[in-house]
């Protein structure tokens, strides 16, 4: 029984310059009341490859003390592109919003991104190094991957280790959206 | 008999293998079936589809004639025959919940059908109803989509482990629940809170059977004992434990449940998990309770223990009965039918009195029985295993008996449950027909916003009414968080939340940004916080500016350091000696002043600025005076000390109109083409006309200078309400001139000193003696001035009276009616006021806690709806009136049981809405005759009030326009 519960995430401003910041309206119910905050967090996985790309774009708290319905626009920076490896940059990846209590995540909603060029010619022959103001990004935005990890809230043992199934399920979850990712990076390619 | 197990009837993704069904249910009113599974789904079907798809496809076994012992294997239709996940039909399957942390043990529907109950592994039990309307899709991000619309109302945790089985109350009020933590938790449905915890097993308790007739509870339990409880001071009445004192539990044998049942006449308690070494045989025995739970009958015939067993809800007899009997006889005697379920994989069904088995069902599934479930007819039974197989199984009246009708049945339960010392069930028979017609139309499903659902939507999803940031608010904001120290991002009120585009999009139109209302701040650490906006159901802003005013009550009790705090930071006290009183306007008529003169703490107050000044000396300060996108603004600007202040009315930065002020401006109102009002420092009132800017009434003098002013347009009338410096509440009617009221709010807000203190030690603290400050201020329907005060109560001056009457509170923390959060789709005053008046005490925490205890959260409801009814008349709110009359008259008509004097209340506020005349313009009889006599026709109990009222409503209906007779 999870004390919140993600109602509804819609992507806003989409598609949209790869440098807008990225928005995301959500709608989340509570359940059951916390005593501390909810921490929603957007991470944008540079590399389908390597998980060391991995950017937080940003990381933001919410109160959980009133049960009910809430709203609210997350939005942050858009990734640096400096960090992304630049082979990866163009194609399909991964956005993670992520919500959190005392550290664990407990909920995690993953975005295939879209990046590529709208000028024919540069989609044609994409040069070695990127165009950043050339490129779009579009966030699939009506097929959000949902997972929910079981998470205690207040009503267990705080100090309760991070299981190793648990570890392994966050792996595994990641894993597959990240072969998925690959796999239409492929499929793009030989298109 | 025909058995059906349909290879999609189960739980499990479709392809993958199926997972275990741990309980199954079927729905006295309504027909549905609730499954439960290890995949910590429940899953609800329809009993009837279900019917019809397994006539289609009838794997009949021989009807052997009753009542020769049959032995039926049905393995033909069991485990492995089809692979599972076939495709389930359309509208077999009405809704999928998925709430549960772990696996689902225990599914239960309420007796009246309108709760589903459950338990699962996670330690929490839930609740559901269904609301009217189609499921939203299963959950976000999924792509199911519910044919019903279950909500899971407020998680219930106090087990400490696994919960294994849950039992409703007959009256549908409460249920118990029972938990590998060796205790029993009862539970009120209603309030959503735990009642009792029996402890007294000693091992983990895996069943647990509410007695029909109310007086027990029974328990049975892994330390081999059945523990009967008394349900009128819950201590033990009985423990039982002979027949289980040889019961196997070593692990191989060790059951899943132990699901006992009683029989609905009360007068058998099957029980489960039996063994007998001599004869080395599994049983179930079957106490009766004439003997006290001593003597019982055993059933044999299974190989494994006995899990469940499962009473048929109806009787049955052996030969039809015509229309005319009303009661069983010696050579058609009506008997129940008891089915038991198994680890050996079978059930088997018995006959009340016989202690042969009536069938034996061998083989039906790859794994234990562990639950069963009757249909309403008493000729559908359905099973489930832990191989993950639900099994459908339809009797013939031929083999099972005829069942009884429901007439001749309540006759014998009547008979019984008296002679077992219950008082006749709680439901009588319904004795006319208007009594039927008025429970048919209740039984339609309720949609969202009826007054019963109401309530429990209260309590689960309070949904906040949408209010949209108005500019006109903005100074006060920006005052109060400037007070608070902290730095703020500002919230982008005026624009909407628009994002800064940095290149205009090429191709697609992103999706418009929606006006969210949300602040941010930042923490330690430097993280940004968020409070995001609570949402409604898409009620639209009310855009008048009554209500956008109250309306920001939300906003303004949640700010913290709310305008007008009871800090008082102008410290000098004006002594202005006073030349008009509030009374003596210009030659208008007066309503009086009395409660200042009378008194004597308060006199002190008179003239004497305590509450602060409107606005800051100097600076300039604004005020829109409508909420067009390019609205007509006032502004004042002071030019310095010498000159005096201008007063200019402008739209999009054209100039409209301007005049000079002599003294600085400290308030602004107005409304586009009605009236503008300022009000000076030098304590003057200007009025101008809008439009023109031409003086429409000499300066009016106040005894202070102003603390807060607003403009309202109330039932056509411009009102202008100005609360000055010594608490001192005016409200002018300004197209006659005219003064409607002016009030001393001052005994509102000062520290309600001992009667001993003496005059001298007051005054000296007269600069404390404010308590709360005014934190809004409007005008009701009625034209009566409305203050809501930083403590968040409400009070609202009542002419006739002549004093302030508080509407909205947070004294009433028990009652059910006390929300956080505005209803959905309620946008009255009145809710409004009393949320924020909730709200704010739980934020200050200066709130009551609420104690619990049924008795007096029963007692508080009825007396805070009692309150809730008066505040409304108060008010002049005639919706929120009926509204709450009805709730009044359910909840006198539902619990007059535990409230002292409830019947007396019920019977009174008949008899007052029974006199001809009228209540805010509604006739009381109307009100009677649609609002309260329906809410009371639902429970039987009241039918013969109802009855009564009726007849006397409809005479006066014929006698109508002469005679005035007196209710009786």
């Amino acid at each position: 029984m999870s004390a919140v519960d993600v109602f509804n995430v819609q992507v806003l401003d989409n598609p949209a310059p790869f440098t807008n910041t990225l928005q995301f309206e959500i709608t989340y119910e509570v359940r059951e009341t916390l005593t501390q905050d909810i921490e929603w967090k957007v991470t944008y996985v540079g590399s389908a490859e390597d998980q060391a790309h991995d950017q937080e774009l940003d990381c933001v708290l919410l109160p959980a003390d009133t049960p009910g319905r809430f709203k609210f626009v997350l939005e942050v920076d858009p990734p640096e592109p400096k960090l992304i490896p630049s082979q990866d940059l163009v194609g399909v990846t991964i956005i993670l919003l992520t919500c959190s209590y005392r550290e664990r995540e407990f909920l995690r909603v993953g975005y295939y991104v879209n990046n590529e060029y709208t000028d024919s010619e540069l989609q044609e022959n994409p040069p070695a190094t990127p165009v950043i103001d050339k490129i779009v990004r579009n966030i699939v935005g009506d097929q959000p991957r949902v997972t929910k990890f079981r998470h205690k809230f207040d009503f267990g043992d705080p100090n309760e280790e991070l299981s190793v199934d648990r570890q392994a399920e966050i792996q595994a979850e990641r894993d597959t959206l990240t072969e998925e990712a690959r796999k239409r990076n492929t499929a793009n390619a030989a298109v | 008999m025909f058995f059906f197990r349909p290879s999609w009837l189960q739980h499990g993704a479709e392809g993958s293998g199926s997972q275990p069904v741990f309980s199954v249910d079927i729905q006295a009113v309504g027909g549905r079936l609730a499954s439960a599974g290890q995949d910590c789904k429940i899953r609800i079907w329809s009993c009837e589809d279900l019917v019809k798809a397994g006539s289609l496809k009838t794997a009949s076994k021989p009807s052997d004639s009753v009542p020769s012992r049959t032995q039926v294997l049905v393995t033909g239709a069991g485990e492995g025959s089809e692979k599972s996940g076939g495709k389930i039909p359309k509208g077999a399957l009405l809704a999928t919940l998925a709430y549960h942390a772990g696996a689902v043990n225990c599914v239960r529907f309420s007796p009246d059908g309108h709760f589903l109950a459950s338990g699962g592994d996670d330690s929490v039990v839930l609740t559901y109803e269904r609301l009217a309307g189609a499921g939203r899709a299963g959950a976000f991000g999924s792509q199911e989509e519910d044919v019903e619309n279950w909500r899971c109302r407020k998680p219930l945790r106090a087990h400490l482990g696994d919960i294994t089985d849950v039992a409703w109350s007959s009256d549908s009020d409460r249920f118990c629940s029972a938990s590998v933590d060796n205790t029993v938790i009862v539970w009120s449905a209603r309030t959503e809170k735990a009642l009792v915890k029996l402890e007294g097993h000693n091992g983990l308790v895996k069943g647990v059977a509410w007695d029909p007739i109310g007086k027990f509870v029974a328990s049975q339990s892994d330390d081999k004992s059945v523990i009967i409880w008394r349900t009128n001071d819950w201590n033990i009445e009985k423990r039982i434990t002979a027949p289980f004192a040889e019961a196997i539990l070593h692990d191989n044998n060790l059951a899943f449940f132990l699901r006992l049942n009683w029989s609905p006449c009360g007068s058998s308690l099957v029980a489960t998990n039996a063994y007998a070494k001599k004869t080395a045989t599994h049983l179930a025995p079957m106490f009766s309770r004439e003997s006290g739970l001593t003597d019982h009958v055993d059933f044999i015939g299974h190989r494994e223990p006995v899990v469940v067993g499962r009473f048929s809800p109806r009787l049955y007899s052996r030969k039809q009965f015509s229309g005319k009997e009303q009661k069983a006889s010696k050579d058609n005697p009506a008997y129940t039918c008891v089915a038991l379920g198994s680890k050996d994989r079978g059930a088997s069904l018995w006959i009340a009195g016989s202690s042969k088995q009536f069938v034996h069902l061998d083989d039906m599934f790859g794994g234990d029985v562990v639950d069963l479930a009757w249909g309403a007819d008493g000729y559908t039974l359905v099973a489930c295993s832990t191989d993950g197989g639900i099994m459908l199984i339809r009797f013939d009246p031929a083999e099972l008996g005829y069942v009884v009708p429901e007439k001749v049945e309540q006759n014998i339960f009547k008979e019984l449950w008296q002679s077992f010392g219950g008082k006749s069930s709680e439901n009588g028979l319904p004795e006319n027909r208007v009594q039927v017609a008025i429970e048919l139309e209740r039984k339609k499903p309720a949609t969202a916003p009826a007054t019963e659902n109401d309530m429990h939507t209260d309590r689960g999803e309070p949904e906040a009414v949408v209010v949209t940031p108005k500019p006109k608010r903005e100074t006060k904001q920006a005052q109060g968080k400037e007070q608070n120290g902290t730095p703020v991002k500002p919230v982008p009120v005026e624009t909407g939340n628009t994002p800064k585009p940095k290149t205009s999009p090429p191709t697609v139109n992103p999706i418009p940004p929606q006006q969210i209302r949300q602040r941010e701040e930042r923490v330690k650490g430097g993280r940004r916080r968020i409070i995001p906006q609570p949402l409604g159901t898409g009620a639209d802003p009310v855009n008048d500016p009554n209500s956008q005013s109250l309306g920001n009550i939300w906003e303004a009790t949640n700010q913290s350091g709310a305008v007008g705090s009871s800090q008082v930071d102008d410290g000098t006290t004006n002594k202005r000696p006073r030349t008009m009183g509030p009374g003596d306007l210009v030659g208008m008529t007066t309503s009086g002043n009395p409660a200042a003169d009378m008194n004597p703490w308060v006199s002190s107050l008179k003239g004497q600025s305590h509450l602060p000044s409107a606005g800051r000396r100097g600076g300039s300060r604004c005020r829109a005076m409508d909420s067009e996108p390019v609205p007509t603004m006032l502004e004042a600007s002071s030019q310095g000390s010498s000159k005096p202040t201008v007063l200019t009315c402008s739209k999009g930065g054209q100039v409209l109109w301007r005049d000079y002020v002599g003294s600085p401006i400290l308030a602004l109102a107005g409304s586009t083409g009605k009236f503008a009002a300022v009000a000076t420092a030098d304590a003057f009132l200007h009025i101008y006309k809008a439009s023109s800017g031409r003086r429409f009434s000499p300066p009016i003098s106040l005894d202070t200078p102003p603390h807060l002013m607003d403009l309202f347009e109330t039932n056509g009338k411009c009102l202008l309400l100005l609360i000055t410096r010594s608490a001192i509440v005016n409200l002018y009617a300004l197209d006659a001139l005219e003064l409607v009221c002016s009030v001393n709010a001052a005994p509102l807000l000062v520290r309600i000193a001992d009667a001993d203190d003496d005059e001298e030690h007051s005054q000296e603290n007269k600069n404390e003696k404010l308590r709360r400050g005014i934190s809004v201020g409007s005008v009701s329907d009625r034209e009566e001035p409305i203050l809501v005060l930083s403590d968040g109560h409400a009070f609202v001056y009542n002419q006739r009276l002549q004093s302030w009457l508080r509407v909205a509170d947070d004294y009433a923390p028990n009652s059910e009616y006390y929300r956080l959060v505005p209803p959905a789709g309620d946008t009255s005053l009145l809710s409004k006021l009393q949320a924020g008046a909730a709200m704010t005490a739980r934020k200050k925490g200066t709130g009551l806690l609420p104690t619990g205890g049924l008795k007096r959260t029963a007692v508080e409801t009825v007396t805070h709806l009692e309150t809730l009814m008066a505040s409304a008349i108060a008010l002049g709110d005639v919706d929120q009136y009926k509204h709450f009359l009805a709730c009044y008259a359910l909840r006198l008509g539902t619990s007059e049981a535990v409230i002292d004097g409830g019947e007396t209340k019920l019977r009174e506020i008949c008899e007052m809405l029974c006199e001809p005349g009228d209540i805010l313009e509604t006739p009381k009889q109307a009100l009677l005759r649609k609002v309260v006599l329906p809410a009371l026709s639902s429970s039987r109990r009241h039918q013969r009030l109802v009855e009564e009222f009726t007849v006397i409503l409809d005479d006066f209906e014929t006698e109508k326009p002469k005679v005035e007779t007196v209710a009786p």
